[in-house]
């Protein structure tokens, strides 16, 4: 078991299908301040740190297992820990796969992806039926089988390859949508910031948000990812962008916002200025091309 | 009582059994909602981020029906609450129907899990607060139970008991706080079982027998707790959530892999249901619950009542003609064959 790291899986059974935590459950349930903009039942990411320690918190990972009415099962895990232990390297790892799938979710958003797979090599059938029904008699966390959890939990993640790309920038407020390449590799190298180099923050994997909830989210953070999963928004297609949040905010930074290199234009709103200046353009244009167009015609 | 800016909120609360469709309701009472204001200058739409947790259900809904066979299950399960904002508005303005929808599952403590009783009571008194009590029925539950062992599955299935308490609970709120309370009994995924609705066969009749049977006792425990109260409805509001589907085949199965042992051993329900050309949803049923609450609403007028109805409809009768009148006009609105007063 690795040092300082607490791990809590949910997920349910074929007779049971209640969601409930096999053996120790969190003290807190932190995610759910985002409860209003993600679908816990699908894709999501949670990872937040104060620089010494994190939470992190992945749900809608799909089983292959399925209850009594055929529904596909999932698996909700929570990992908390200190920053920069061996817990962080778990949850990266955790994080790779998670964001690996992610990838083709939206067309099969039912798909039993790489850390599905792994947590259902770890958590067999019986072994899932013999906890929850260990749950339902009252039985202790530190009792079989639920003392167990925790180590197939680490096991399963351990069993993950290790190759997902990471983009490592020092951006502090940036998005990007879940199915571009960019945007995960940007969002991950970003996650291993905060879990490995003492960095405070926040990195949000979402289903039902959208850019104008950003301030809501990462406003009084110190810096923020968001991954945005919208399956009809196009939010979910777009490369990395950085996004300052407003002055005068916490964590809002000092000097001008630096663009990520990728789409710089895309992220800035014309100001009124420049727009006068569009507006100005546009008419001495047509006043022009019809003076042109009446000389040539005389 | 304020929801959104300049709008008011109208809370409303669902007790119903785990994987009953809430979802599926709460959509079909949109859709429904839309085509009874269509032509108004009354609009009806999902606020927040209600818009693309419905979008998600209908892209489910749709990729299920595509396949020719529809199961429910392929629709999940709610695994966190979550509040579906509905907003009925006028110029941006208006009244925000405001939907708890939370795990089925927590109805019962042995399988909530003591980490979620925080915000179960977040959830029950969310339930206190409201005016308008909606119970969603399995329809297919109830209709298809045959044999002893059925019928007590089913009662165990429905959380019948558990509605109960729920249900007594709420009423003697409403009691004590002298406010009105309309209680919707909402059998849903009822296509099987009208023949209005692009379906063969009709037995509404042993259905809303069936019902009103099972739910006796919660029946019986809101009207003993608000006997001698003022404005107490309780009204069957039957709900084809998908329309497009017809019940092929259901099965009662013992519970894991144990030999049944008696005749009250738990079984298990599955319902397989095959999908009508063309496979496009046409929910039915659910607009009368609108048309319910809007009649409510206008009961409360004159200075008669206190609280938050008479609140409303000050609210309504100050600077909301538009919406005022879209209620009224609701409130008159013929809400279909399948309603019946209780």
């Amino acid at each position: 078991m690795t040092a300082g790291l607490v791990t809590c899986l949910m997920t349910a059974g074929q007779t049971s299908d209640d969601y409930r935590f096999l053996g120790r459950a969190p003290k807190e349930a932190f995610w759910r301040r985002y409860a209003e903009y993600t679908s816990f039942e699908r894709p999501t990411a949670l990872l937040l740190s104060k620089g010494d320690a994190f939470r992190a918190y992945v749900s809608g990972v799909y089983s292959a297992r399925r209850d009594r009415t055929r529904t596909p099962l999932r698996y909700t895990l929570v990992l908390e820990g200190p920053c920069g232990g061996e817990g962080s390297a778990l949850v990266l790892r955790a994080l790779a796969a998670f964001l690996d799938d992610l990838a083709e979710t939206p067309v099969t958003p039912q798909k039993v992806g790489v850390l599905g797979r792994a947590l259902d090599k770890a958590f067999p059938e019986p072994f899932v039926e013999g906890a929850l029904s260990a749950l339902r008699e009252g039985a202790d966390s530190d009792r079989s089988p639920l003392v167990e959890v925790e180590s197939r939990v680490a096991q399963a993640i351990e069993s993950l390859p290790d190759s997902a790309p990471r983009m490592r920038s020092d951006i502090r407020f940036f998005w990007g949508g879940r199915a571009s390449a960019a945007s995960r590799a940007q969002f991950l190298g970003y996650a291993e910031r905060l879990l490995t180099d003492g960095e405070g923050g926040a990195a949000l994997a979402l289903n039902l948000a959208s850019r104008e909830h950003l301030e809501r989210l990462g406003g009084t953070e110190s810096s923020c990812g968001i991954l945005f999963a919208g399956e009809e928004g196009e939010e979910a297609f777009s490369d990395p962008l950085e996004w300052p949040p407003k002055k005068g905010r916490p964590g809002s930074p000092k000097g001008l916002p630096r663009a990520i290199v990728l789409a710089r234009e895309a992220q800035v709103e014309p100001g009124w200025s420049a727009r006068w200046g569009q507006l100005l353009l546009g008419v001495f244009q047509t006043v022009r091309g019809w003076f042109l167009g009446r000389r040539e015609s005389s | 009582m304020n929801g959104e800016e300049g709008n008011i909120e109208f809370k409303v609360a669902i007790v119903g059994p785990r994987r009953v469709g809430k979802t599926s309701l709460i959509t079909a009472l949109l859709s429904e909602s839309q085509k009874l204001l269509a032509g108004t200058p009354v609009s009806i739409a999902p606020v927040g981020t209600t818009e693309a947790r419905i979008a998600q259900h209908k892209n489910d809904l749709r990729g299920s029906l595509l396949a020719g066979e529809f199961h429910p299950g392929a629709l999940g399960g709610t695994q966190a609450p979550f509040t579906f904002t509905l907003a009925m508005t006028v110029n941006k303005t208006g009244i925000v129907w405001a939907i708890l929808d939370y795990p089925g599952g927590w109805l019962d403590t042995r399988t909530r899990g003591s980490e979620n009783d925080g915000e179960w009571e977040r959830c029950r008194t969310w339930i206190a607060d409201s005016s308008v009590l909606l119970l969603p029925v399995d329809a297919a539950v109830l209709m298809e139970a045959t044999l002893k062992r059925e019928k007590i599955t089913a009662q165990h299935l429905l959380q019948i008991g558990q509605t109960e308490e729920l249900a007594r609970e709420w009423a003697k709120g409403r009691a004590v706080a002298r406010q009105p309370g309309l209680v919707v009994l909402a059998p849903v995924k009822c296509e099987s079982y009208f023949a209005d609705n692009g379906g063969l066969i009709d037995k509404n009749e042993e259905l809303y027998r069936r019902v009103v049977q099972a739910y006796k006792p919660v029946i019986d425990a809101v009207r003993q707790e608000m006997s001698g109260s003022i404005g107490l409805s309780v009204q069957y509001h039957p709900v084809d959530t998908f329309g497009c589907v017809e019940l092929q085949a259901a099965e009662w199965r013992p519970e894991g892999s144990a030999v049944p042992t008696s005749d009250t051993a738990p079984l298990t329900f599955s319902a397989t249901y095959i999908v009508r050309p063309p496979g496009t949803p046409t929910p039915r049923g659910a607009g009368g619950i609108l048309i319910s609450i809007c009649r409510q609403i206008v009961e409360a007028q004159s200075g008669k009542g206190r609280g938050f109805l008479a609140d409303l409809w000050s609210w309504l009768t100050g600077s909301k003609r538009k919406l005022r009148q879209a209620v009224e006009d609701l409130s008159k609105a013929d809400p279909g064959a399948r309603v019946r007063m209780l």
